[in-house]
């Protein structure tokens, strides 16, 4: 792989390696060869949340890429992001096989999605029961209350 | 032929314009253009100039070259990209037409969803080639180019590359080119640009552009902006405005073909879900022949939240049963989730107690007193001035000009009982009046 890429997937710079990844596929495309980044690209646009560019990117994706394991598995988690349908994008994720370096990224992308998440309920909710909470969140019990602790509101 | 070499070797070594413009008018000439379209000839006049030196020849020759096989389409892409990447910006200003229409050949070539990316580079490096040859550079020139650019963009679905390099200048002035077809695309293809990314304002404002543009005729890029522009009106706000602006003839021959579309508008209006639902179900096949019924989908879910913030605005706490009964939500816990869905998206300010079932609504708490609003405000004041400079720059210019003075003051000579009122300078008059009788 690309040592930029690495570097930048290895301290979480994930928005700088999305710009990366982008220039790594027009330059691939225009000069007729392969872009092997394909799933890095789109597991980075979901930890980001960017799903529209996540989107585009499944609808230009050659044949090639599309039939690919790992890259249909990413796309469904971002499928059930798309559709916030919360408790099975960490199903989707747990049920992720691949690689090392892609099952860093999905585990990225549980995490992401669940800080989103939780900052969401803070702000939506004045009350919610605590078995919801776990559901929305994929977390037991004491670890929800402990993540609370720091949101605490006004 | 040789002679056509000669005269291009000879012509091109001077680079001065006059000398340019010649030999221009020599390739251009019926005889010799069909001279160089017999078969090899344009091959081995490919093989004897080059970009950097005889700029204008190859642009030309590029023009004539077919593309009708594939051997042919390889030869003609790789010449392009040598021309895109050696010619001499400031030549191309003389062959702009013959440039454009390479760029567009360029942009049909690679107009298959599979080969689209491959082109968005050298395109994009033609259009920046072409812009760095006026002096000053002016980003915000439109050009035939920009609508075969953002059409590639579109096929390959790389709508962010589109809004980082192509739509993020403001247009401020139009290139000079007769065929008005590709600048009505710019804006049709922008609006679509922005509709893939659900910026539907944008989305609104460039539709709208081009149905409202003088014309004395409506063309079908018009029509397609329109009843895009109805649907994406409905999804950012609920109801339709600002059609004033468009010439009223195309306002006129534009309602009766897209009667199914102002129908839909209007049931909209009635804030009825299952209304619109029957609506949009009756018409799929219109809808859909159009690839609208995607848009319509979205308006249809986007009628829901314009609901829930009427709601809003009357009641401050409601039971989630409640707002599921009044918009028609298939229960509560519908009702929560696109509540929630819409609080996520910044479009209602509520907190929902799940214990109780009920939802608070609240005001907008912005104070207006942080950094960020007052340094969003000097960005809009500045960005107001701007426009202001813009606008009198135009009145200026529009003022001075020779066409303009002589319908004036042609109109005073018939004794036209308003005097000239709209030039406040008196500088400005004299110096309009000198300069339209001295002859330049």
């Amino acid at each position: 792989m690309d040592a930029n890429l690495q570097n930048m997937l290895a301290s979480g710079a994930y928005a700088e390696a999305v710009e990366l990844c982008e220039k790594l596929e027009l330059d691939a495309a225009s000069d007729a060869g392969n872009f092997a980044y394909s799933d890095v690209l789109l597991a980075c646009y979901l930890i980001l949340n960017d799903l529209d560019s996540a989107r585009f990117l499944w609808k230009r994706a050659p044949v090639t890429v599309k039939a690919n394991e790992q890259f249909k598995g990413l796309w469904v988690i971002g499928a059930n992001m798309w559709q916030r349908k919360y408790a099975a994008v960490y199903a989707a994720c747990d049920a992720f096989n691949g690689t090392e370096q892609q099952r860093a990224l999905v585990m990225a992308i549980a995490a992401s999605f669940r800080q989103r998440t939780i900052t969401l309920i803070a702000k939506a909710f004045s009350s919610i029961s605590l078995a919801e909470c776990c559901e929305l969140t994929n977390l037991q019990a004491p670890d929800v209350l402990k993540s609370w602790h720091p949101l605490s509101r006004q | 032929m040789d002679k056509l070499i000669g005269a291009i070797h000879q012509y091109s070594g001077t680079s001065k314009e006059a000398d340019l413009l010649l030999l221009k008018k020599l390739l251009e000439e019926p005889a010799n253009k069909e001279s160089l379209h017999k078969m090899g000839n344009l091959d081995d006049a490919f093989g004897l100039i080059n970009p950097a030196s005889h700029t204008v020849a190859y642009v030309i020759l590029l023009d004539y070259l077919g593309v009708r096989s594939q051997a042919e389409q390889l030869k003609f892409a790789q010449y392009a990209r040598m021309l895109v990447a050696e010619c001499n910006p400031k030549h191309l200003l003389l062959v702009d037409r013959h440039y454009f229409s390479v760029c567009h050949k360029f942009a049909s070539l690679f107009s298959t969803t599979a080969q689209a990316l491959s082109g968005i580079r050298l395109l994009h490096a033609a259009l920046v080639r072409f812009q760095s040859g006026f002096n000053p550079v002016d980003p915000g020139k439109l050009t035939p180019i920009h609508a075969d650019l953002l059409q590639l963009c579109i096929l390959a679905r790389t709508y962010k590359f589109a809004v980082n390099n192509v739509l993020n200048t403001e247009i401020s002035s139009v290139v000079d080119y007769e065929n008005s077809e590709a600048f009505l695309r710019f804006f049709y293809y922008a609006g679509i640009v922005y509709t893939g990314l659900r910026n539907f304002p944008k989305a609104i404002a460039n539709f709208r552009m081009v149905f409202s543009v003088p014309a004395n005729a409506i063309s079908a890029i018009a029509l397609e902006a329109y009843k895009k522009y109805l649907l994406c009106s409905l999804i950012e706000s609920g109801q339709v405005s600002g059609t004033k602006v468009a010439p009223n003839m195309v306002m006129r021959a534009l309602r009766p073909l897209s009667a199914v579309y102002q129908e839909y508008v209007s049931v909209y209006s009635s804030h009825d879900t299952d209304n619109v639902h029957k609506y949009a179900m009756a018409h799929v096949e219109a809808f859909k022949k159009d690839r609208n019924f995607g848009l319509v989908k979205q308006s249809i879910a986007a009628l829901y939240r314009h609901n829930v913030q009427r709601q809003t605005r009357t009641y401050v706490t409601l039971p989630l049963k409640d707002i599921a009964d009044v918009v028609k939500l298939p229960g509560a816990s519908a009702a929560r989730s696109l509540i929630v869905r819409m609080v996520e998206d910044g479009q209602v300010r509520a907190s929902i107690n799940a214990r109780d079932g009920m939802v608070s609504f609240s005001d907008d708490a912005e104070a207006y007193d942080t950094m960020a609003s007052a340094q969003r405000l000097a960005g809009r004041i500045h960005d107001a001035a701007a426009l202001d400079r813009a606008l009198k720059a135009v009145d200026r210019d529009l003022l001075l000009d020779r066409r303009y003075i002589q319908r004036t003051q042609l109109s005073d000579a018939k004794g036209a009982a308003a005097s000239i009122n709209y030039v406040d300078d008196d500088d400005d008059m004299a110096r309009a009046i000198a300069l339209s009788t001295a002859n330049v």
